[in-house]
């Protein structure tokens, strides 16, 4: 279990926004659960896995969206880590305005994008995406 | 009227009921078993008492309070006409829920002249638990003529006719929030307390206004315990009328992560129900939170059953463009399976109002609901509490039938005083048994009256709705008339029953009604259900213990046949259903919780200043994992490392978690034991983070406002002092270099504590900023432009004559290269061709110069300006070229 749970850690890892393409993150991951094109901008394809979702535009995927490691959780730790870099908070625009309170953490010289539930006090996802 | 036809009827109505309503009977066996111990109370052993801590507390309360607990304490006034409502019936609420409260510990300090040592221990915690949010913060008062909070309050408010303060403490007592009269909204953009939505208010504009704070009133008589005494609620805000909430635009309510709900005049002018439903959709917010972390879930909403009930998904995007994670929620339930259009946006709004209407508006929540899903809601949020007609009727009765088996204890115990000499029972047991008018039995008949009335007025009392159930016809007529008849001809059967036992079991009766009463008197369930609480299965846990408890007490008594052993089993059980003991037990809890807050509060800030003293360290490494992990904002790791340290026993230790009595000289101790201390600190949990958080939003924001000011006195010294320094004029080269030179003086005198901002952040917010707006000020920036001017002009010059040697050197190879006689034939072609080479080699010898002035130990300066000198070097061609030839 642990072995295979570091292997899908390992082939999430090399998933690499703006080099990897569609075809060899399916290799990577498996067949994903669910694929379609975004509702946020059509052009783009969601693909979405059990543990991870990507982004990709014209085959080429420009974001991974994974779930935070346990020592990944507390946005102090990304706050902490990058703090000799540029960091960006802001809150996070919805629909659903007021009633949650989630923020992002932007590290654009890591090409990271931390979202972070402030109701939970947790990190939810974390965004590796395309950094030209 | 008392025939023996008429007993015989009613007899056979009684079974037939039971046979159709069989949770009548198991309320009937309650009553028996409860009302029989009276008969023989006073002969069994005294035995050790088995309670928890909070039932003793409980217990101790209600022994001190006996007089306003009796039936004849029920003459005073009953609120039914919301238009009536005096203060002397709110205060004499205020007073029988101050003493609930009371441990005996009592708080120090004072408020304005207000002595706190002097308040009972829940006025006193809600003083120095919320200073911040009382009066004007603009304005200082004097309560030195105070003696109570509502005093406090209604001079704030300055009300004459004293409501305003008495509402907002009522709503206190009852579900441990606070309603602000604060003038600085939570979250609010501007750092000045009376600017919000970039408005200016007047103080009064933050108020609730009297007929809102009536409202909270009643709403705090309707909530059910699951939304009272929410660990992570602590505060309620007005914002005026006029502006819209900063942090929800088009929202009139908004609840925060600190635990603070926002709410505009148009979310509280809409009438009662839609007053109660939008301020319950908020508070419910909080409970789905503090409901979750008991599942192990950050909340109920987000939990994985609760979106594949509500069948949820949640879409996100990273917008590549502008660096923005977006998203929404989306569901496969149609619109009609909503409750209302604020539900259908995400999971969050759909199971608070999901709460709220259960509560106010039930027949709404059954017509939208789907079945599943209102289950649920019933089941984990209210016990199986309804609250349409018939489910108050149910409430009710069953209210009733539960009063009756605790007074029938009594009523029977008075009547047998009165008519059986003391120590012959047994004696005159056959003449009990065999006559059903026997002078006994009426007494105890002539005593239903006045216990119906006495019940009648308790549930008036009791409950929100009670008034309106008993009084409105048009509402309630039906359900209050069969409550009418039903709980008479209950109580009329049931001392039936008790004839018709007496007369069939005989001795067998007697025995069983002293295990029961064993029972009642030595085990209590609450202790039970708290040694279970922690356990994965707590309800299966708990039949198995009280099985146990009944079986141990059954086995000492040897007389009982195995039919009517089962009978008593059932009947104790029933007693003590698994629902009802889980809430007397949380309420208990939360009773005597609720004075420490302010004690948490105090021990926290105290451990927090302490960690303080140690400073910060900008090199220090974060220790995971964290209990407390500084919410949204950077935390020195020092300072994190150890408020995480102390955090583990320590913080508990210092708030003790114990209550006292002083009884004369002597202290009653209520001190809580290991399981109840891990049950009670399921209720502060949420607490403590959120007092954490509290103190890191104050030490923030202070800290800032801190930064602020320093750095705005050190950017007018810095100004000034800076364009007096030759340092800064002298061999300087570029802007950057000097706003460089500026910064590495500034940030050697940044504060040197500083916790919640990091180093780049203080430099990129302050040292940064200053040194940027030094190199721009109008003399400094012209003296710069000259110097650098100058300085630029000398290192151009140097680049010039490392292009002229360089030049020089290769006319000097085309001399010898291309050697000139004028009396040789070929002077005009050697002419031509040295021209040739004198030409080329001046681009060569700029390539040449170029690269040897990129090595210039001033090249960085002006690096970018190569283009420039560049240009500059053909321009000087020909000047140069023609004078080498």
């Amino acid at each position: 279990m642990v072995f295979s749970g570091c292997a899908r850690n390992f082939n999430i890892a090399r998933i690499v926004p703006g080099v990897t393409t569609t075809p060899m993150a399916i290799n990577y991951l498996s067949e994903p659960s669910y694929l379609d094109k975004s509702s946020f901008n059509p052009r783009d394809e969601i693909l979405i896995w059990d543990d991870v979702t990507i982004q990709a535009n014209n085959d080429v995927v420009t974001a991974v969206h994974r779930k935070p490691a346990n020592h990944e959780v507390s946005l102090q730790f990304w706050r902490q880590h990058y703090k000799a870099s540029t960091q960006h908070f802001s809150k996070v625009q919805t629909g659903n305005i007021g009633a949650e309170h989630i923020w992002q953490l932007d590290l654009p010289q890591h090409g990271i994008n931390v979202v972070y539930d402030e109701t939970k006090d947790k990190v939810i996802k974390v965004i590796y995406y395309y950094v030209e | 009227m008392w025939s023996k036809k008429y007993w015989r009827v009613h007899t056979k109505l009684t079974v037939r009921k039971f046979k159709k309503s069989p949770h009548h009977l198991m309320g009937f066996i309650a009553v028996i078993a409860f009302s029989f111990a009276a008969l023989k109370y006073t002969q069994f052993n005294q035995y050790k008492y088995e309670y928890s801590t909070f039932t003793e507390w409980k217990i101790y309360q209600e022994n001190n309070d006996l007089e306003s607990r009796s039936p004849a304490s029920f003459d005073r006034q009953l609120i039914c006409d919301e238009n009536n409502i005096s203060v002397s019936q709110i205060k004499s609420e205020i007073k029988t829920l101050e003493k609930k409260y009371e441990t005996g510990t009592y708080l120090q300090g004072d408020l304005y002249g207000l002595n706190i040592g002097k308040l009972s221990s829940i006025a006193a915690q809600l003083i120095a638990d919320n200073k911040d949010l009382i009066g004007d913060s603009h304005k200082q008062y004097n309560f030195k003529e105070c003696l109570d909070v509502p005093c406090v309050l209604n001079n704030i408010y300055q009300d004459s006719t004293e409501l305003s303060g008495h509402y907002i403490y009522y709503w206190y007592l009852k579900t441990g929030s606070m309603i602000s009269l604060n003038n600085l909204i939570p979250e609010q953009k501007s750092t000045y307390p009376g600017v919000y939505d970039e408005k200016v208010h007047e103080y009064k504009d933050y108020l609730f206004t009297q007929n809102e704070l009536k409202q909270f009133y009643f709403l705090a008589k309707s909530l059910p315990e699951k939304l009272t005494f929410i660990p992570n609620l602590k505060s309620i805000h007005r914002i005026p009328d006029g502006s819209i909430i900063e942090t929800a635009q088009g929202n009139c309510s908004q609840s925060l992560p600190n635990g603070q709900i926002l709410l505009t005049k148009a979310c509280l002018e809409k009438g009662s129900q839609i007053f109660n439903i939008n301020v319950t959709r908020e508070i419910a917010k909080f409970v789905d939170r503090q409901e979750g972390l008991k599942i192990n879930e950050s909340s109920l909403s987000s939990s994985q059953k609760w979106l594949k009930q509500s069948l949820w998904f949640q879409e996100s995007y990273f917008n590549n463009v502008t660096n923005e994670y977006q998203f929404k929620w989306k569901t496969d339930l149609q619109p009609e399976n909503f409750i209302d259009r604020k539900s259908q946006s995400s999971p969050l709004e759909q199971i608070s109002s999901l709460i709220a209407y259960y509560r106010f508006d039930p027949e709404k929540f059954k017509d939208r609901t789907p079945q599943d899903i209102a289950k649920w809601i019933e089941s984990e949020i209210f016990h199986n509490k309804s609250f349409s007609p018939s489910g108050l009727y149910t409430q009710y009765i069953n209210e009733a039938i539960n009063s009756w088996s605790t007074q029938e204890v009594k009523i029977w115990k008075k009547c047998i005083d009165a008519h059986v000499q003391p120590g012959k029972i047994e004696q005159t047991q056959r003449d009990i048994a065999s006559s059903l008018d026997h002078p006994l039995y009426q007494c105890v008949e002539k005593q239903i009256p006045g216990f119906v009335n006495y019940v009648k007025k308790e549930i008036q009392d009791n409950n929100f709705e009670g008034c309106q159930f008993f009084n409105d016809e048009t509402k309630f007529g039906h359900v209050a008339t069969q409550f009418d008849e039903n709980i008479n001809r209950y109580l009329l059967e049931s001392v039936l029953q008790r004839k018709i036992e007496i007369r069939k079991h005989g001795e067998e009766v007697l025995i069983g009604q002293k295990i029961k009463d064993d029972f009642i008197q030595k085990i209590d369930p609450n202790l039970i259900y708290i040694t279970c609480y922690a356990k994965n299965n707590p309800e299966t846990c708990y039949h198995e213990k009280m099985n146990t408890q009944i079986s141990e007490l059954l086995s000492s008594n040897q007389k009982v046949s195995s039919y009517y052993t089962e009978v008593i089993k059932e009947d104790i059980l029933s007693l003590f259903p698994f629902d009802n003991v889980k809430n007397s037990a949380n309420e208990m809890a939360k009773m005597f919780l609720a004075p420490y807050s302010a004690r948490l509060m105090q021990a926290a800030n105290k451990m927090w200043d302490n960690c303080k003293l140690e400073g910060a360290d900008q090199n220090a490494e974060l220790a995971l994992p964290m209990t407390f992990s500084g919410g949204k904002h950077y935390v020195n790791a020092k300072l994190i490392n150890c408020v995480n340290g102390s955090l583990k026993n320590e913080l508990f230790k210092i708030a003790e978690l114990k209550a006292f009595h002083k009884v004369g000289n002597d202290y009653v101790d209520f001190k809580l034991n290991s399981d109840e201390q891990k049950f009670a600190l399921s209720f502060l949990q949420g607490k403590l983070l959120q007092t954490l958080n509290s103190i890191l939003d104050k030490e923030f924001f202070a800290e800032k406002i801190r930064l602020d000011q320093f750095f705005k006195v050190k950017k007018i010294d810095t100004l000034a002092s800076f364009s007096e320094s030759k340092e800064f004029f002298t061999n300087v080269f570029s802007f950057e270099q000097v706003e460089n030179m500026c910064f590495e003086k500034i940030s050697a005198y940044y504060p040197d504590n500083y916790f919640y901002h990091s180093k780049p952040d203080m430099d990129k917010k302050y040292g940064r900023e200053i040194c940027s707006t030094f190199v721009r000020l109008g003399d400094v920036k012209k003296r710069l432009t000259e110097q650098v001017e100058r300085q630029w002009q000398i290192n151009k010059d140097v680049a010039k004559n490392l292009l002229k040697t360089s030049f020089s050197g290769f006319v000097s190879d085309c001399n010898s290269d291309y050697p000139i006689d004028k009396n040789s034939r070929s002077y005009v072609k050697d002419m031509r061709l040295r021209k040739i080479c004198i030409e080329e080699s001046y681009n060569q010898a700029i390539s040449d110069s170029i690269a040897k002035w990129r090595n210039h130990k001033n090249y960085d300066y002006f690096a970018s300006k190569e283009d420039e000198l560049v240009r500059d070097f053909y321009g000087l061609r020909s000047e140069l070229v023609s004078s080498a030839q």
